[in-house]
C-alpha cells in the first residue's frame, strides 16, 4: 500500500509539473513568418538575414556561383550579369512545407523600360533551387492584369532555358517551361470601416496589393528525385532601394542588409542637405519653432538628386496643427514642417498627425517612391533644462511593415495620439528631448512601423545619425558621416 | 534516481516559461521589457475616475461615462497588455441633442479614451462624432465628486483629414463635471 502511495505521488508530481508548465507558460507571440494560416493568403516581405536564417544560404553569392549552368550556346547571360536588390525580399509559402523567396535584380548592362527581372528561390525536392523570372509590363488598361507575359528565362539548376519565338535585344534566353498565371492578393485591414469583415478594395480597406506568379505542374523530372504534382510559384519583387544592389561576383562585399538600409538612407539626406532650396527652408523651419505658427514644405527631388520644396502652408497664429488638402495626382518626395510651443508644450518628436499624414499620403499614392521619401520635423526642444531645438527625419525601410502599421494605428489620428500617451510609450511635450527621444524610437520599433528615424543637427544639416533600438532594449546612434 | 528525475523535471518547468512580466502605472517605459507586459492599475486608481460624470446648466449637459478595460490589448495579436480606460458621451444644447456615442466601444473604434498619468490626472483623446474631429486633453479629479475637461488641438500636420471638412468640433472644450 505504501509503495503504491509513493507511486502515485511520483506521477502526481510529475503531472503537476506538466500543468504548471502549460499554464504558467504565457502564449509565445507566432511568429507570422513561420505561421502555417498565411498559405498562399499573406506574402510576407521578410528581411534579408531573415531568408538566410530560413534558407541556410549565408552567402548568396557562393550558392548562386556553386550552380551548375548549362553549357548553352542559347545563353547570352549568366546569373553574374544582374546586380541583387536585397533590401526587399519577398517571402510566398507555397504549401504547408515549402517556402518561396524572390528578389529584384537589374541587368548591369541594360534597362528596358516595363521588364523586371526577379531572383526566384524555392524548395523543391527538399532542395534549394533557382530562376531567373522576366516580367513584362501589360500596357493594354483594359486588361485586369499587370504583366503581358511572365518568363523563367534562366535556370543555374539543370532545366534547359527553351528558346521562344520572343527575342529581346540583349539576348536573354527564353523559355521555361510551362505558363505562369499572376494573382493580384489584397491585404484587408479587417479595421475601423472594414471591421465588418468586407474588404471593398479601397484605400482604407485594403492595405496593400501583391502579385504572385504560380505555375501548376510536376517538377519531379526537373530537378531528378521524385515527382512532385503541386504550385511552383513566388512573390513578384517590384524591388526595394535605389542603390542598394550589390553584385553577386563580388564575395568579398558586405552584404549586410541593415548596413545597406543606413547607406542609402544617409545617401538620400547628404543629397537633401546638398540641395540649396532644403537648406534654406529647413532654417526657416527651426527659426519659426520659436514663433506661433505650423508651416510646412513639400516638394521633389530630381533625377541628378537635387531637391525643391515649392509649396508652403502655413497656420493660423498660435493655432496649433495644420489641415491640408493634398491632391491625389500631388507626386512628393519630400515632407517638413515645424511644431511651436502655444503654451502647452510642444513634441520634440514627430507628432501622432505627423505619422497619420504620412500613411494618407502612402495610401493615396502621393509618395513617388516609397524608398526615396523623407519627412522632417523641427521642434523647439521638450522640458528639459537644456533642451534646444530638435530636427528628426523619418524614411520607409520596410513598406510591408509600415503598411500594416498604419492599417492598425494611423487610419485616424486620435487612434495614436491615445497610443502615444499610453503608459508603456508616454511620448509627451512635458519631457526631455532625451526621453522623448527614446520612446519615439521604442515605440516604431516595437510597432513594427517599418520606418526609420534619423536625428539631425540643427546646427549643421548634413550632418545625420540613425537612431535604433539595439537588442537589449537600448538606444543607439549610428552616424551616417 | 527516478524522484531525482521527477523533481528536476518539474522545478525546470517553473523556469523554462517564458511569463509576462507585471508593470505598476508609476513604471516607466525605460524599465519596461518590449513585449509580454501587463502594465496594471495595482494601486486601483481608476476606481476613483470610472463611473459617470455630468456637467448640466439649464438645458444644456455633457455627461461622460467611463468603463475600465482590464488586461486590454491592441492589436490582438499584440502582447503589451494595460489596464485601459474608455468611454461614451453625451452632449445636449438647450434641449437638443449635439452629440452622443451610444456604446463604449475600445480602439479602434473609440470615442473617448484615457490615460493614466496620476492618479488624479488623466489625458484624453476625444472624438466628436459629428464633426469626425478629435481633440487632445486632460480630465482631473478636484475631490472625490469633481473633475474638470480641458480640450485643445493636437499639433502636426493632418493630410485629407475630417479636419478639412468645414464643421466645428461641437463638443465642449472646458467643463467642470459631476461625478454621478
Amino acid at each position: 500500500m505504501k509503495q503504491k502511495i509513493k507511486t502515485y505521488l511520483k506521477y502526481g508530481l510529475f503531472l503537476f509539473g506538466i500543468v504548471i508548465f502549460i499554464y504558467s507558460c504565457q502564449k509565445d507571440d507566432i511568429d507570422n513568418y513561420e505561421n502555417s494560416s498565411h498559405i498562399k493568403v499573406n506574402p510576407y516581405n521578410v528581411s534579408f538575414s531573415k531568408f538566410k536564417e530560413h534558407t541556410k544560404i549565408t552567402n548568396l553569392s557562393s550558392y548562386l556561383k556553386s550552380k551548375t549552368s548549362q553549357s548553352d550556346a542559347r545563353v547570352d547571360v549568366t546569373f553574374n550579369d544582374f546586380l541583387i536588390d536585397t533590401t526587399t525580399v519577398n517571402h510566398y509559402l507555397l504549401d504547408s512545407e515549402r517556402s518561396s523567396f524572390s528578389f529584384k535584380i537589374i541587368l548591369k548592362d541594360s534597362v528596358v523600360d516595363g521588364e523586371t527581372y526577379n531572383l526566384f528561390i524555392r524548395e523543391r525536392d527538399n532542395q534549394w533551387v533557382s530562376s531567373i523570372m522576366l516580367f513584362v509590363e501589360d500596357n493594354d488598361t483594359s486588361n485586369n492584369t499587370r504583366f503581358s507575359h511572365i518568363e523563367e528565362v534562366y535556370t543555374l539548376d539543370g532545366i534547359h532555358a527553351r528558346q521562344s519565338n520572343h527575342h529581346h535585344n540583349n539576348s536573354v534566353a527564353r523559355g521555361g517551361g510551362g505558363t505562369w498565371s499572376e494573382t493580384n492578393i489584397y491585404h484587408c485591414t479587417n479595421t475601423g470601416e472594414c471591421s465588418s469583415g468586407v474588404c471593398d478594395l479601397c484605400y482604407r480597406c485594403v492595405s496593400t496589393v501583391s502579385i504572385s506568379f504560380t505555375q501548376q505542374g510536376d517538377f519531379g523530372d526537373d530537378v531528378g528525385g521524385s515527382s512532385d504534382n503541386g504550385i511552383d510559384g513566388g512573390m513578384y519583387n517590384g524591388g526595394g532601394g535605389a542603390g542598394s544592389y550589390y553584385d553577386p561576383n563580388d564575395s568579398n562585399t558586405n552584404h549586410n542588409e541593415e548596413e545597406e538600409d543606413v547607406i542609402t538612407d544617409c545617401n538620400l539626406l547628404e543629397n537633401l542637405s546638398a540641395s540649396p532650396d532644403f537648406a534654406n527652408k529647413m532654417q526657416e523651419l527651426i527659426n519659426n519653432t520659436s514663433g506661433n505658427t505650423e508651416i510646412t514644405y513639400f516638394g521633389n527631388t530630381d533625377e541628378n538628386g537635387t531637391t525643391s520644396l515649392p509649396i508652403r502652408v502655413e497656420s493660423e497664429e498660435g493655432v496649433r496643427g495644420i489641415d491640408i488638402g493634398v491632391n491625389s495626382t500631388e507626386q512628393i518626395d519630400v515632407f517638413m514642417h515645424n511644431h511651436f510651443n502655444n503654451g502647452q508644450g510642444s513634441l520634440s518628436v514627430f507628432s501622432g498627425s505627423d505619422l497619420f499624414t504620412l500613411y494618407q499620403l502612402y495610401l493615396n499614392g502621393n509618395i513617388t517612391d516609397v524608398d526615396n521619401y523623407v519627412m522632417l520635423v523641427a521642434t523647439p526642444g521638450g522640458s528639459g533644462a537644456n533642451d534646444e531645438e530638435t530636427v528628426y527625419a523619418i524614411t520607409i525601410n520596410n513598406e510591408s511593415s509600415f503598411s500594416q502599421f498604419g492599417a492598425n494605428f494611423l487610419h485616424e489620428y486620435n487612434l495614436i495620439d491615445l497610443i502615444y500617451d499610453s503608459k508603456g510609450n508616454k511620448i509627451s511635450p512635458n519631457i526631455s528631448n532625451s526621453l522623448n527621444e527614446e520612446r519615439f524610437t521604442k515605440l516604431l520599433n516595437t510597432f513594427n512601423s517599418g520606418l526609420t528615424i534619423f536625428k539631425g543637427d540643427k546646427d549643421d544639416l548634413s550632418n545625420w545619425s540613425k537612431l535604433k533600438v539595439t537588442q537589449s532594449n537600448n538606444i543607439t546612434n549610428k552616424d551616417c558621416n | 534516481m527516478k524522484k531525482i528525475l521527477i523533481l528536476t523535471l518539474t522545478i525546470s518547468s517553473f523556469f523554462a516559461c517564458k511569463a509576462q512580466t507585471i508593470y505598476g502605472f508609476d513604471t516607466e517605459p525605460e524599465a519596461m521589457e518590449a513585449n509580454n507586459i501587463y502594465i496594471k492599475d495595482t494601486n486601483n486608481d481608476h476606481d476613483l475616475i470610472v463611473g459617470t460624470w455630468r456637467w448640466e446648466d439649464s438645458n444644456n449637459s455633457f455627461e461622460i461615462t467611463l468603463q475600465e478595460f482590464e488586461m486590454y490589448n491592441y492589436p490582438d495579436t499584440s502582447t503589451r497588455y494595460y489596464d485601459a480606460i474608455f468611454g461614451k458621451y453625451k452632449y445636449i444644447v438647450d434641449g437638443d441633442l449635439i452629440s452622443e456615442t451610444t456604446t463604449i466601444e475600445s480602439l479602434p473604434n473609440f470615442s473617448i479614451g484615457l490615460n493614466h498619468s496620476t492618479s488624479t490626472l488623466y489625458s484624453v483623446v476625444i472624438e466628436d462624432v459629428v464633426s469626425g474631429k478629435s481633440m487632445i486633453g486632460e480630465f482631473e479629479i478636484i475631490s472625490s465628486n469633481t473633475g474638470t475637461l480641458n480640450l485643445w488641438r493636437s499639433e502636426g500636420i493632418r493630410v485629407n483629414s475630417p479636419d478639412d471638412n468645414g464643421i466645428d468640433f461641437s463638443l465642449p472644450m472646458s467643463v467642470t463635471l459631476t461625478k454621478q
